[in-house]
């Protein structure tokens, strides 16, 4: 069983989205995956919930799959140990721990009992210091442990990005079309240790409280007349996601 | 005792120093010092500014679009690969060019894979991890058409298999030299570079895998 710990100082930046993103890709792959929602605002908490108040209308929603749990934080480090070694028990693949905006004990908690520690990153002007000041927490946090311990592996996410960030970073001579100041943000965060995907701006992330778990979101829309369209743009993003995932397992296998 | 815990502390948790600015400090300066080097490099270093770019590591490849297809793409995206290139183009600079393949095996491998691993005493996993690893190595070593040229046949021979007959391997990443990447295109009759890249190096990298199986079970 492998733990990732997703962490970012900003609020907003694509937290929760890339712990969806990334259940929704280990389901695909046929693993078990608890979440577990330390962030405050427990909107990957929710998620079950949003999921099944969610008005589907002519598709037929399929069931929340029975592979993928979504728990609440444990009051003290010892309970963390403990659910991890009951989640390990049980059979589970991959646990993902979303976690507060700011800088708190408790996610640093989290962090060091993770294999990854996954940092999402907007690529725009307002976001890549806090970027920054979160890549140099995680290596205060690594001088603050004995020599020779464990210590997680730090990656970036670049998330949400645009158009002309992804030719930019994707296609020769993209860059140049950049303004000056958005050039600077996408070098500095390639700088930094990444993830080798660029996750994209899209609705269906957006929604993703509504759609559930891509695959089977996909899977259902594609089975409705006039759901191509959406089972397309959801089956994309599911690519996306799958790419993180085998970034993920690079790292964590490595 | 379980592999959960959390290491031992040689100094206080950088969270419960925040409180004292100590290292909100030490952080705010750390991004007053990249700004400054923003600053710096945009007013008056261009050259090094170019040189420090084309340095870097190139970015990955796995070409998700390429992957994907993209019919029905919204919202932008239309075209775009989702994940990174190299900035500079390896093509140009003559960098390995890094890939994210899918790789896969045909079933009939599978009782060879069963008996290596039952010869050995390991699992078929550790077997095809082990030789995938191996295949990376012989991959990215290829050098040019003289090197691509004894595996093409095999590798289209993959290329050709449909989904519903592979055993379904494990992504990894791999890297291949241009020269190499661009007679692979050629041989599959793709001289403009157009096909997937990881579809096409995949039928290579395959083709290796297979080979390092037969002989791995002769042996």
């Amino acid at each position: 069983m492998h733990v990732i710990t997703i962490v970012q100082t900003k609020g907003g930046s694509g937290k929760t989205t890339s712990a969806m993103l990334l259940a929704s890709a280990a389901l695909d792959a046929g693993r078990r995956i608890t979440l577990i929602d330390g962030d405050v605002n427990a909107q990957l908490g929710r998620w079950r919930d949003s999921f099944d108040l969610a008005a589907w209308e002519a598709v037929k929603k399929p069931t929340w799959p029975e592979a993928l749990s979504i728990l609440s934080p444990p009051e003290t480090v010892e309970g963390l140990l403990a659910l991890l070694e009951e989640e390990e028990a049980r059979g589970v693949d991959l646990v993902v721990i979303d976690t507060r905006p700011g800088t708190h004990a408790d996610t640093e908690d989290f962090c060091l009992v993770s294999d990854l520690v996954l940092i999402p990153a907007r690529p725009v002007f307002a976001e890549w210091e806090m970027t920054h000041r979160a890549v140099l927490w995680m290596d205060d946090l690594r001088a603050s442990i004995a020599a020779g311990e464990r210590f997680p592996s730090v990656r970036v996410l670049v998330m949400d990005a645009g158009p002309k960030i992804i030719d930019a970073a994707t296609r020769e001579g993209g860059l140049s079309l950049l303004p000056k100041r958005d050039q600077d943000v996408l070098m500095e965060i390639l700088r930094l240790d990444h993830l080798d995907v660029i996750v994209p701006h899209s609705k269906i992330l957006e929604q993703f409280g509504f759609h559930g778990p891509l695959g089977p979101a996909a899977a259902a829309n594609a089975r409705t007349p006039g759901g191509r369209l959406v089972a397309d743009a959801i089956a994309r993003q599911l690519e996306v996601a799958r790419l993180i995932l085998a970034g993920v397992d690079e790292v964590v296998l490595d | 005792m379980s592999r959960f815990r959390i290491p031992p502390r040689i100094a206080p948790s950088p969270a419960d120093e925040e409180p004292g600015q100590q290292n909100a400090v030490a952080r705010l300066r750390s991004s007053r010092e990249a700004q400054s080097r923003l600053l710096a490099e945009r007013r008056g270093k261009p050259a090094e500014d170019d040189i420090e770019r084309e340095g870097l590591d190139p970015m990955p490849t796995a070409d998700t679009a390429e992957m994907a297809g993209n019919a029905g793409k919204r919202e932008g995206e239309a075209d775009r690969s989702l994940s990174i290139r190299p900035l500079g183009g390896p093509l140009a600079t003559g960098k390995k060019v890094k890939l994210v393949l899918l790789y896969r095996l045909p079933l009939t491998l599978e009782p060879d894979l069963a008996d290596i691993a039952a010869r050995d005493g390991v699992t078929m996993e550790y077997v095809l991890a082990a030789l995938a690893r191996q295949g990376r190595e012989q991959l990215r070593k290829l050098a040019g058409e003289t090197d691509v040229r004894h595996l093409t046949e095999e590798a289209a021979g993959f290329e050709r298999l449909t989904e519903g007959i592979k055993v379904i391997g494990n992504p990894m990443t791999v890297y291949v030299r241009p020269e190499a990447l661009e007679d692979m295109h050629r041989a599959a009759g793709d001289p403009w570079c157009s096909l997937p890249r990881a579809t096409v190096v995949g039928g290579y990298f395959t083709a290796i895998v297979a080979r390092l199986i037969k002989a791995r079970r002769v042996g």
